[in-house]
């Protein structure tokens, strides 16, 4: 019978030991790039609806400021880099969801694969385009 | 809330990972590179093919969005209550924003 105190210590590592996986990184991860595409989707919706609407002038205003705006010249690298996060870790849990990778080691090699060709993705598009 | 929505989430996903993989190839980089321009959006919408990459882009990806939304929610463990709450605020959003994004196109349509 272990001591109140050890019996707290294994409670606790047994809760928080979930931290040390990848698999919770990458979910919170794709939790988090989710929310932040979630927000951008809202906001290019009004903003290109709007400009759209309001004609020609509108709009190539608004497309010069958010195309060549050094500070969204950042957040479109950073949208990339979440869209691209995203949609492979997305297929990860697809192939999951089809009994494929759900292996304890499997499903890290799939994460890490698919991690290095979403890097690897992002750094050429940012060589290409910006 | 069903498989049957948790099944047309991981559709919507499927969809958006060719539709947006389209939008951004198609705009961002098989293109000069130069800011674009109105009038190129025009001639763009009205090809019935990118017409509707983005009339499905736009219904996936409010669907994935917000359903996405909702789960971080369940992932919380909040009562009935709220997630009906949480719920009804996501498809008044969807409705929302799947109004301005079709009006953004009207024009172009008809």
């Amino acid at each position: 019978m272990p001591s109140n105190e050890t019996a707290l210590s294994l409670a606790f590592r047994a809760k928080t030991q979930v931290w040390t996986t990848i698999g919770m990184w990458a979910w919170i991860l794709h939790r988090l790039t989710g929310l932040g595409l979630v927000l951008y989707i809202f906001i290019h919706i009004v903003l290109m609806s709007s400009s759209l609407l309001r004609g020609q002038q509108a709009f190539d205003a608004m497309l010069t400021l958010l195309m060549r705006h050094p500070v969204f010249e950042v957040f479109d690298r950073l949208l990339l880099g979440a869209v691209l996060y995203h949609s492979f870790n997305g297929i990860r849990i697809l192939l999951f969801d089809l009994g494929v990778g759900i292996g304890v080691r499997s499903q890290k090699v799939l994460f890490w694969v698919f991690v290095a060709i979403a890097a690897t993705l992002w750094v050429w598009s940012i060589a290409v385009k910006f | 809330m069903n498989a049957w929505t948790w099944l047309i989430q991981r559709i919507s996903a499927l969809v958006l990972l060719i539709v947006l993989g389209l939008h951004i190839w198609f705009l961002h980089f098989a293109h000069s590179g130069e800011v674009l321009h109105y009038s190129e959006i025009i001639k763009r919408l009205g090809t019935p093919i990118f017409l509707t990459l983005d009339i499905l882009l736009l219904i996936f990806g409010l669907y994935h969005a917000l359903y996405g939304v909702y789960s971080v929610f369940l992932d919380f463990g909040f009562g009935f209550k709220t997630r009906v709450l949480v719920l009804g605020l996501m498809i008044v959003a969807g409705i929302g924003f799947l109004g301005l994004g079709i009006y953004g196109f009207w024009v172009f349509i008809f």
